[in-house]
């Protein structure tokens, strides 16, 4: 660079902008280790284990407050599901029309966008509601974060 | 008075660019890069090539699902991505252990020839053109919007380049490019030929980078271009008396439902139901080759074959046609093969313009300042240049 026009060196600044890509993709290759499975629990005849998606806490979206979750289901229970959904709530929640916190994906890991209260309290759980291809409905829940330490 | 306005012009025109200038070329490069990324494919991974050497006919997918199936009887069927004549059909799968993988299938002969997980190439530059590979937070980038407010630097440099190369279209019809007057002169002449050339160009990028960047808002502040269709009613979720899964309808059956609804459409991504109320979403081309390849849609109800939702241009909203012509465009996909090495020409004299650009600026400052520092030395020279 000429010395003489530290112009030019300011023009060229911009460029280290490009090391954010090299950083970013640096970190793709070492991804966060994610949360713990919480314990496995069993509903009808199959188990199924919730893991946070990542440690953050919820976001924002449609301007109500969701969790990510993902759900490790026993080999090939997947497909034994006819419809689950988790939802944070004092009791087990009913299964109903709408698709809020609904259990989905490919496989026998599947995941679930959950809705998450503004203030939690000490009645929060996670729950599940899932049914069988039978009709037979089932529920498990399990501590949220804040209360299981 | 015209000549002092011109100088105001060509400021502007610098410092439009010159701030961001290698940021600039380096957008203009992926996505050049990236324009070609699906023949890049071709050239380095075999298993990537359709070969077809006794001109077969495709294979209906339903086929080529078949075929994975066989290949990987543990693995979960997820979506389905038609491409080139020349490339493989690649069908996504998870594996047993939860991780998303893809199969490439040759859509001539039904051969799985190769089942990998992990990003593709294609995707690895898409992601470094879209967004510089900068996380995303949901429902935005940082990274998609320095890209995409990257379209206001192109539509300024194109409307201020015009204003300051008078008469440009004498580049159309006596182009000039003086190879042995010095450096600045060789980088003026390419900067302003290519310029001149690269109207058309520059004017399809910017306006579909502006388009991005309206998208980016739209992402961000979750306004929904689409309505999705409602879920499949759980009441409409059949129970089988032995407890076993209840069995949709198949993907032939859902491709003739889809066809029957929009006759013109040519299947290029399927991607089944997630859950038992979720839908068969099948989307395509069709006759309207200005739209890219979602723009036919058929949401196809998996219980009883009914459509639940059908998308195509006749029946868009303008933000929802700018969502499907702004690809082809940007991209230059519209017309095959053809126009993406055309893109990709121009794309590369689109990045080589941030670099004439930059260099004739340089060298304008460089003798600015000499002229200058003679100045300081020589009263006369000052007057003179007054």
């Amino acid at each position: 660079m000429n010395t003489r026009h530290p112009g030019k060196l300011k023009y060229c600044l911009n460029a280290l902008l490009l090391i954010a890509p090299a950083w970013f993709f640096y970190a793709s290759l070492t991804p966060p280790s994610t949360p713990d499975p919480w314990p496995a629990q069993t509903l009808g005849s199959w188990s199924m284990a919730p893991t946070p998606a990542d440690i953050n806490p919820p976001y924002r979206h449609d301007g109500a407050l969701v969790k990510d979750f993902r759900f490790h289901l026993c080999p090939g229970c997947g497909a034994q599901v006819r419809t689950a959904i988790a939802r944070v709530a004092s009791t087990a929640p009913a299964l109903d029309a709408k698709i809020e916190g609904v259990i989905h994906g490919h496989g026998d890991i599947l995941e679930a966008h959950v809705p998450w209260p503004e203030e939690l309290t000490d009645e929060h759980l996670l729950w599940i509601t899932a049914q069988d291809w039978s009709g037979a409905i089932h529920h498990a829940s399990w501590p949220l974060p804040s209360h299981r330490d | 008075m015209a000549s002092l306005n011109r100088k105001r012009w060509f400021q502007i025109h610098g410092w439009l660019a010159l701030p961001v200038w290698v940021v600039f070329c380096f957008v203009c490069l992926t996505g050049t890069i990236a324009v070609v990324s699906h023949e890049i494919t071709w050239l380095a991974n075999p298993a990537a090539r359709a070969h077809n050497p006794d001109d077969l006919p495709r294979k209906p997918l339903p086929e080529l699902v078949d075929a994975v199936r066989e290949a990987a009887p543990q693995a979960h069927i997820a979506d389905i991505i038609v491409l080139e004549p020349y490339l493989v059909t690649a069908i996504g799968i998870r594996t047993p252990d939860g991780l998303p993988a893809r199969a490439y299938v040759n859509p001539y002969t039904a051969e799985v020839q190769a089942i990998a997980g992990g990003p593709t190439f294609i995707g690895f530059m898409r992601s470094l053109h879209g967004w510089l590979l900068f996380p995303w937070h949901h429902n935005y980038s940082v990274g998609y919007y320095l890209v995409a407010a990257m379209s206001l630097v192109t539509l300024g440099a194109l409307i201020t380049g015009v204003v300051i190369y008078r008469r440009f279209w004498r580049a159309y019809t006596r182009p000039q490019l003086r190879l042995g007057s010095g450096l600045r002169v060789f980088m003026g002449d390419l900067h302003r030929l290519t310029g001149a050339w690269s109207l058309w160009f520059l004017l399809i990028i910017g306006t579909t980078g502006l388009w991005y960047l309206t998208q980016a808002v739209l992402w961000h502040n979750e306004v929904d271009i689409w309505n999705h269709p409602d879920p499949v009613p759980l009441t409409d979720v059949p129970f089988t008396v032995d407890g076993k899964p209840a069995q949709p309808i198949d993907l032939a059956e859902a491709l003739e439902r889809a066809r029957t609804a929009l006759p013109s459409i040519e299947p290029s991504y399927i991607s089944l139901p997630e859950f038992s109320r979720g839908h068969i979403s099948i989307a395509g081309s069709g006759e309207n080759w200005l739209f890219d390849q979602y723009a036919y849609r058929a949401f196809v109800d998996p219980w009883s074959g009914e459509i639940a939702q059908l998308r195509q241009p006749a029946s868009m909203n303008a933000l929802q046609i700018l969502s499907h012509i702004a690809d082809p465009l940007h991209y230059g996909t519209l017309g095959g093969l053809w126009t993406k090495l055309l893109w990709f020409v121009f794309g590369l004299l689109l990045s080589a313009m941030s670099v004439t650009g930059f260099v004739i600026w340089g060298r304008r400052t460089t003798r600015e300042a000499g002229i200058r520092s003679a100045a300081k030395r020589s009263p006369a020279l000052e007057e003179v240049r007054t």
